[in-house]
């Protein structure tokens, strides 16, 4: 065994006597099976643990994304909701009403009929387009454009603008046709009119400036134009400002009434004077001039409804946005798909676990079944 | 009759759960293994025997991963050893740090006294050598081991056993006192 130039014999008995063991073996192979039995069930514990927690917190985070799906389905509008890009400075807000199946609610801001405000409404009747719920708003508030003027009178003075998106198929046929719905008579015109576009992608739109007694029988000549994809309406109280306006004129008439006594009075007076008194009555008669404008503008917007028409065709592409409305539409768009997703997700995930309860069980069964019968089978050997 | 299992073949009859074959494995070589352990440690029988009970449990660990490219005999050593050099105490250990129980080996010519002051000695200059010349000598000298099997165990190749083994023997020589010697 030793290939080498031995050494002593004493050296080599004791060299091999230090790696011999006196006395029985201790079986340490059946301490080292115990040992490892508890290392496996201590892991199957910590994992058993470990798959408790994450069931747990599995289960926690699927009711957190399905109370943020909840929140976030129920509230905000998309800009799918506003149904095209068109001029945000026209358009009001419209809310999807749920459960309604995907009707628009017109929501109006501060449109005062007979005394009383209107708030947002939030609930219409079930109908196919905005026309029943205009009708709809009509009924409930009392607002009947004919009626609008005597109702408010000359105590309240509002500036009404509307909004109507239609969708036909022949687009430039809709377009002279709302054009031909002023009437001069009632000294209404066309503000702005543009027809963009080739066949059969045309877009038009056009601002129309209605008496506001005729203003319903506006719109509800131009719903039937084609599809209405959206409609608002809004009103602007600037009874306050005219009241000031007035005042402010007033004022300044009077003030010209006095210096031009003073003028008449003074015919004798110093040159300077004269000169002097010419100049503010310059003034005063300008500042009226700018007064008497305002009042004439503020009765003509008024007086006349804004109606913003836009129409395009059934094919046409939305109109293109800024890139600004585009990004934070597309964001809004991508966030709501994403929630609907994890929510719709969740909801499988719910109907396979309550509903498969039962096989869920028997599995398990069969799973403990199995491994009891292999450990008692271990044992046993 | 028949021939009796070989090592390879009682630790796939374990693996596949019998578990009588891992204590024949067991009988025929946890004796030599605390044997080892106990020579690697200085002589400490309580590290020896947790050596060679984790090298059990490694081996009921990891049994399954045995690709038989050395021998069941050569991987359990290797473990054990392994296990000792993770336990080992740093050369110049005092002498009194040696399990004193540790019997002697008594020669037919000795007293007992004589040869437990002799074993004494050999496991206090043993102890002083370097790790690598200790292993190296001990498992040359272990009654279950060749000069091949070490150097399989040891990982090396038999020249540096070889090489090792005649420094650590030159440098014993040195270590021991004189009565020890013949």
């Amino acid at each position: 065994m030793n290939e080498m130039a031995t050494p002593t014999f004493d050296l080599e008995n004791e060299l091999r006597g230090l790696t011999t063991w006196h006395g029985p073996a201790p079986d340490l192979w059946k301490a080292a099976l115990a040992a490892d039995r508890w290392r496996n069930a201590g892991r199957a514990g910590t994992r058993w643990h470990r798959v408790a927690l994450w069931a747990i917190g599995g289960i926690a985070a699927m009711l957190a994304i399905g109370v943020i799906g909840v929140w976030t389905l129920s509230g905000r509008p998309t800009r799918s909701d506003y149904g095209g890009p068109f001029a945000a400075g026209y358009r009001g807000e419209v809310e999807r009403h749920h459960g309604a199946g995907g009707d628009f609610v017109v929501r109006a801001e501060r449109i005062m009929t007979l005394g009383a405000p209107l708030a947002a409404i939030q609930e219409v009747p079930p109908a196919s387009s905005g026309r029943a719920s205009f009708d709809y708003l009509e009924q409930e508030t009392g607002f009947v454009a004919d009626q609008a003027g005597e109702a408010e009178g000359a105590d309240r003075q509002v500036v009404r603008k509307a909004t109507i998106e239609l969708v036909t198929k022949d687009v430039r046929a809709a377009f002279l046709k709302a054009a031909h719905l002023i009437s001069a008579a009632q000294d209404e015109f066309v503000q702005e009119s543009s027809l963009t576009g080739t066949e059969p992608h045309l877009q038009g739109s056009l601002v129309l400036r209605v008496a506001v007694p005729r203003l319903s029988e506006v719109l509800n000549e131009l719903r039937q134009l084609g599809t209405v994809q959206a409609e608002t309406s809004s009103g602007e109280d600037v009874t306050t400002q005219v009241v000031d306006l007035e005042a402010r004129l007033r004022n300044e008439q009077r003030v010209e009434a006095e210096l031009l006594q003073l003028l008449d009075k003074r015919q004798d007076a110093p040159l300077k004077e004269i000169i002097e008194l010419h100049s503010q009555l310059s003034q005063v008669r300008q500042t009226i001039e700018q007064y008497v404008a305002q009042r004439e503008r503020l009765s003509r917007l008024v007086s006349l409804a804004t109606v913003l028409v836009l129409i395009r065709s059934d094919d046409a592409p939305p109109p293109r946005m800024g890139l600004s409305s585009y990004f934070s539409g597309a964001l809004a768009d991508a966030w709501y798909a994403a929630v609907r997703l994890l929510v719709d997700t969740l909801a499988v995930l719910v109907r396979l676990l309550l509903g498969g309860a039962i096989w869920w069980l028997i599995l398990l069964a069969i799973v403990l079944a199995v491994r009891a019968h292999l450990r008692h089978r271990r044992r046993s050997v | 009759m028949s021939q009796p299992k070989t090592d390879e073949q009682l630790l796939h009859d374990f693996l596949a759960g019998e578990r009588a074959a891992l204590g024949e494995l067991a009988r025929r070589y946890e004796t030599a293994l605390l044997g080892l352990a106990t020579g690697l440690l200085s002589g400490r029988r309580d590290l020896a025997s947790d050596a060679v009970q984790e090298t059990w449990v490694r081996v009921i660990r990891f049994g399954k991963n045995f690709m038989a490219r050395s021998s069941l005999k050569t991987w359990l050593y290797r473990i054990a050893v392994n296990q000792c050099r993770s336990l080992t105490m740093p050369p110049g250990v005092p002498a009194s740090k040696v399990d004193p129980e540790t019997p002697a080996t008594v020669t037919s010519v000795d007293t007992p006294a004589v040869a437990a002051d002799r074993n004494h000695a050999v496991r206090r200059a043993v102890a002083q050598l370097d790790a690598d010349k200790r292993f190296a000598v001990l498992l040359c000298y272990h009654a279950n081991m060749t000069h091949a099997e070490a150097a399989e165990v040891l990982e090396l190749p038999l020249g540096t056993l070889k090489s090792r083994l005649h420094a650590a023997l030159t440098e014993l020589r040195t270590l021991l006192p004189a009565e020890a010697k013949p």
